[in-house]
């Protein structure tokens, strides 16, 4: 198992803590290190003594430092010490005391949920619950149908006053709409609404695509009215589109369970909600060659919060993915996870760009609310021409454009030969997320 | 712009009435769903429209894929340098990102791919001149792919010491610097050629090329330069004009090496031996100069042996304007003056060894303590600068440092100036030699030594003698430091950076074996000056390590 160092920053919960964490990574501040298949420890000298132990099956850390933050930066110390250098800390059999009890307390505390879980239902309970759950999702149902009928009868006025009147429109145009979708519980519909601020007078086409957005979001409020005669899997979906969100008790009660070598071939955060920072990556899975998708939310206002679930680029997870309820299953999230090693050239992908395509017109096809389609294409080029456009070509010669203009590092790292690129593709362009070339994964965005 | 779209911009209120179709079966599916409003149906007609559009997109193809990089000839440094290099291209620590570029180099490496956009985007001409070598073949290949990256494109040539076979093509097509190089070669074995060279390009050369090929000049300069000279003193650049008039006084021959010396030659007069009374009233004035400036404290001033009279010219002649000579003199000094100051300043020092039968430092010496201390020592400052005459340098340093007070405001910057281009002509040997003899002292004003302007001309790596005597000298400084409160102990930023990178080898396991007591101890007993000298070691200190693994991972 190998860690680079980005992936380690990665894991840092900002760029500070990153930082911080290089500076202790220096062999003179540490003392008894170890590690072994299942975890890796080490005392760091800070302002004290600070016992610092990993847990290598999902990457939890924890220190005895007063820090609030996850990881702090003495386990990202650690971190970077590993990345630098595996050979830094020398295997041991057992771990020492404080980091055996940790161990040995999650263990228990997964069992305990496990056991849980499997555990029998008081019936009474579990009637009144669903009587309860029941109620609850009548009356966001008539919430919900009533904000759609405002909502419809506004799209109506655009197209009747028609689309030249809001090309100057700023993003409070939207937001306000977007406000009353929120209110009346459909906040799926509201942050694709609001993502529709950018498009508006972004370029030549930007009529035909807001009408196309415009038009998807009547499909939908067309198809919320008809639930009933609805595919039940298709229900899912419209439900989860227009903003009923399940939990992940329910998502691994109900999704379909696919256990593989998930590998996870690229990650991106979304800054552009106010309020949340999501992280989204991509998997395959090697022997299913399902293609997934996590998406993980951060709340911004609060100083110290962190993602669910430790989601590390780079690395192949054998386990279980629980996937959300739908016509053509994309989200997931983890279910269970058995090891964890670093992602290798010979990993499935898409071989050429048509491949890729299909793959999305194949979800469409089942789910059309689909919007996004990411994975890894295998031995594409960078191309950049003379007017500074990029695109990313297959053996075949086939080319994808690429979002934005400074591919450099891509092309650097590429040489000019075909190398495997992973990246999130919206219908128009390709935002490039990572390279996986002689097995070195290098991803691109700056996280956090 | 399709129907619908238009239909959509404009408006169905304003629209020619009628709903526009898409022309599929979508058409037939939206009327079989039965909706009434014109604007409700367009709207399902387009979401479907985009919704099969979105499943049906076909790439482009490209004609051919562009050739990629030549394969690589040198090897790719190790992953534990791309860690320590990383953080320094990102940076901005001048003098360590060139001592890394310099490392690679040396231990022909190129950088790893993912570092090349880091080295190509490099600003300073110096750390570019590091790295350049770094590049190997994907760099160069980077670079022609990319506008911003020409700097990279560039091929520089190897010159050794001796004039390549194809110099006159580099001089013709060449890089800037290697045109100077070659052009410097061509002049030590041919001023003859290496006039011609410089006369056939002048006119469409940049001024600060012009400056620096005329500047070559200055080897085995004589009569026969003279022609080329005059016609330079013509030029549009004030400093070529000040550069070629510089260099025509020191031409011995020349008509204006002549005009000078007649007007300057009788305004000193030189006597062995000093009156007793003139020795005490001179000894008490020394006392009494506060010493400001660092340097000033390596400056040593020796006894005078001999008496220099200066005598003020009565009038300003107007022949001397056409030579540059100016009649206003700056604040501080009085124009008498400053005539006397200018036309000394237009003498072949050497003149007066000759002429007085005396050495420099006697000259000097005994210019300090004269009445005219001021116009005579800054004169004979601008003279061993015009003349580059080797044996002045050390005793002028020493007075242009000892003056101090007595420096004219309005000349403070023109004597700073002078004595940085001294100091970089002086002999590094007679630089250390001061500064170390300053360190033994051990006294407060130690640190005052730590001079970055000093530091930064002397040749790296320093001699060890040197660099141990400097970082003992820091050492006992810091150690101090905790409890100081003194402004003046406060740590120079600008000198512990230089000596990181300028110390050699040998000396670095000293500096990491330490003890440097600043770094132990309660930081929260400090005072604020404790602090900084703290956080300047700690930095120092983690700059050595750095050298010290870069050296070990590359195998140097």
């Amino acid at each position: 198992m190998t860690l680079t160092a980005d992936q380690v920053t990665a894991l840092a919960p900002d760029p500070g803590s990153a930082n911080n964490g290089k500076k202790t990574a220096k062999p003179g501040n540490w003392a008894n290190l170890g590690r072994n298949d299942a975890a890796m420890w080490g005392q760091c000298k800070g302002s004290a003594l600070y016992n610092v132990a990993v847990d290598m099956s999902d990457w939890t850390t924890k220190c005895s430092c007063p820090s609030r933050k996850f990881p702090c930066k003495h386990a990202l110390g650690l971190l970077y010490l590993f990345a630098q250098s595996a050979t830094a800390i020398p295997t041991a059999a057992d771990p020492p005391d404080y980091a055996a009890k940790w161990l040995e307390g999650r263990q228990q505390k997964a069992e305990k949920k496990a056991t849980k879980a499997a555990e029998p239902v008081d019936p009474k309970k579990a009637a009144k619950a669903a009587e309860k759950a029941l109620e609850t999702a009548a009356k966001r149902h008539q919430t919900i149908l009533a904000g759609l009928d405002n909502f419809d009868l506004w799209m109506n006025d655009l197209i009747r006053n028609g689309l030249a009147t809001i090309e100057s429109e700023g993003p409070d145009f939207w937001d306000a709409q977007a406000g009353r979708l929120v209110d009346a519980q459909a906040g799926g519909l509201a942050s694709r609404l609001r993502r529709l601020a950018s498009i508006t007078g972004s370029g030549p086409q930007w009529p035909a695509q807001i009408l196309g957005e415009l038009g998807r979001f009547a499909m939908l409020s067309h198809a919320y009215r008809r639930l009933d005669s609805l595919d039940e899997k298709l229900r899912d979906d419209v439900r989860q589109t227009v903003g009923i969100n399940i939990n992940q008790a329910e998502v691994e009660a109900r999704g379909e369970i696919v256990a593989d070598q998930w590998h996870i071939v690229g990650q991106w955060i979304d800054d552009d909600d106010i309020r949340v920072t999501a992280q989204r990556s991509w998997l395959i899975g090697e022997t299913t060659g399902r293609v997934a998708l996590i998406v993980q939310y951060k709340p911004k206002n609060i100083g110290n919060a962190r993602y669910p679930d430790i989601i590390a680029a780079g690395t192949t997870v054998t386990g279980e993915l629980a996937f959300y309820p739908s016509a053509f299953p994309l989200r997931a999230i983890v279910k269970s996870r058995a090891a964890t090693i670093s992602i290798s050239d010979n990993i499935r992908g898409f071989e050429t760009i048509d491949a890729f395509l299909h793959g999305m017109t194949d979800a469409i096809t089942k789910q059309p609310w689909i919007d996004r389609w990411g994975s890894l294409l295998k031995s594409v080029t960078p191309v950049v021409n003379a007017d500074g456009d990029w695109v990313i070509a297959d053996r075949d010669r086939s080319a994808l454009p690429l979002l934005g203009r400074d591919h450099w590092r891509i092309l650097a790292l590429s040489g000019g030969h075909p190398v495997n690129l992973s990246g999130e593709w919206d219908g128009q362009f390709l935002r490039p997320l990572a390279v996986l070339y002689e097995n070195r994964f290098t991803l691109l965005s700056s996280l956090v | 712009m399709d129907e619908m779209t238009k239909l959509a911009l404009i408006g169905t209120s304003r629209g020619a009435g009628g709903h526009a179709k898409t022309g599929t079966p979508v058409d037939a599916l939206v009327e079989k769903a039965g909706v009434a409003e014109a604007e409700r149906a367009l709207l399902l007609r387009a979401g479907s429209a985009a919704m099969m559009a979105a499943g049906a997109v076909t790439p482009t193809t490209l004609d051919i894929l562009p050739p990629p990089a030549p394969p690589e000839t040198l090897p790719e440094c190790p992953p534990a340098v791309a860690t320590v290099i990383e953080p320094l291209l990102a940076g901005s620590e001048r003098e360590l990102q060139i001592l890394a570029g310099n490392y690679v180099q040396q231990a022909g490496m190129r950088v790893s791919p993912n570092l090349l956009t880091m080295v190509l985007d490099l600003r300073i001409n110096d750390v570019r001149e590091a790295w350049r070598h770094t590049l190997g073949e994907r760099g160069r290949w980077l670079a022609t792919l990319n506008p911003e990256w020409k700097w990279a494109r560039e091929i520089r040539v190897e010159i050794g010491e001796s004039l390549p076979a194809n110099a006159k093509q580099i001089w013709d097509e060449g890089h800037a610097n290697d045109r100077l190089a070659v052009l410097k070669l061509a002049r030590q074995a041919d001023p003859a050629v290496a006039r011609e060279w410089v006369r056939e390009t002048w006119k469409s050369e940049k001024a600060e090329n012009r400056l620096e090929f005329l500047g070559t000049f200055a080897e085995k300069l004589s009569a026969d330069d003279e022609p080329f000279l005059v016609e330079a003193l013509t030029d549009r650049s004030a400093n070529v004009k000040q550069l070629a008039a510089d260099l025509l006084l020191r031409v011995p021959t020349s008509a204006l090496a002549a005009r000078s010396r007649e007007r300057a030659a009788d305004l000193l007069a030189y006597q062995a031996g000093v009156t007793a009374k003139k020795k005490a009233e001179k000894g008490a004035k020394s006392a009494k100069k506060v010493r400001r400036r660092s340097l000033a404290n390596l400056a040593k001033m020796p006894a005078p042996t001999g008496t220099l009279t200066a005598t003020l010219p009565n009038a300003f002649d107007k022949t001397w304007a056409n030579d540059g000579i100016t009649d206003d003199a700056p604040v501080g000094l009085g124009k008498k003056s400053w005539w006397l100051l200018q036309l000394i300043g237009r003498v072949d020092p050497n003149f007066w060894v000759t002429k007085f039968n005396a050495t420099p430092t006697e000259i000097v010496s005994a210019a300090f303590v004269s009445d005219d201390a001021p116009a005579v020592v800054i004169g004979l400052s601008q003279a061993v600068r015009r003349f580059d005459a080797k044996a002045w340098i050390g005793p002028v340093w020493d007075a242009l440092n000892s003056l101090d007070d007595l420096v004219p405001n309005g000349l403070y910057s023109e004597v700073y100036e002078t004595i940085e281009t001294l100091t970089k002509q002086m002999p590094p040997a007679e630089i250390e030699t001061r500064m170390m003899a300053a360190l033994a002292g051990g006294n407060d004003e130690m640190l005052e030594m730590l001079d970055a302007s000093v530091f930064a001309v002397l040749p790296r790596p320093w001699r060890p003698e040197f660099a141990r005597a400097v970082v003992a000298g820091i050492r006992e400084i810091s150690a101090k430091a905790k409890d100081s409160r003194s402004y003046s102990s406060y740590p120079d930023s600008f000198s512990l950076p230089i000596v990181a990178v300028a110390i050699p080898r040998e000396c670095l396991a000293d500096v990491l074996a330490g003890p440097w007591a600043i770094l132990d101890g309660d930081e929260d007993k400090f005072s604020w000056v404790g602090h900084e000298w703290r956080r300047e070691i700690t930095k120092f200190v983690d700059r050595i390590r750095t050298r010290q693994t870069l050296l070990e991972t590359l195998g140097l």
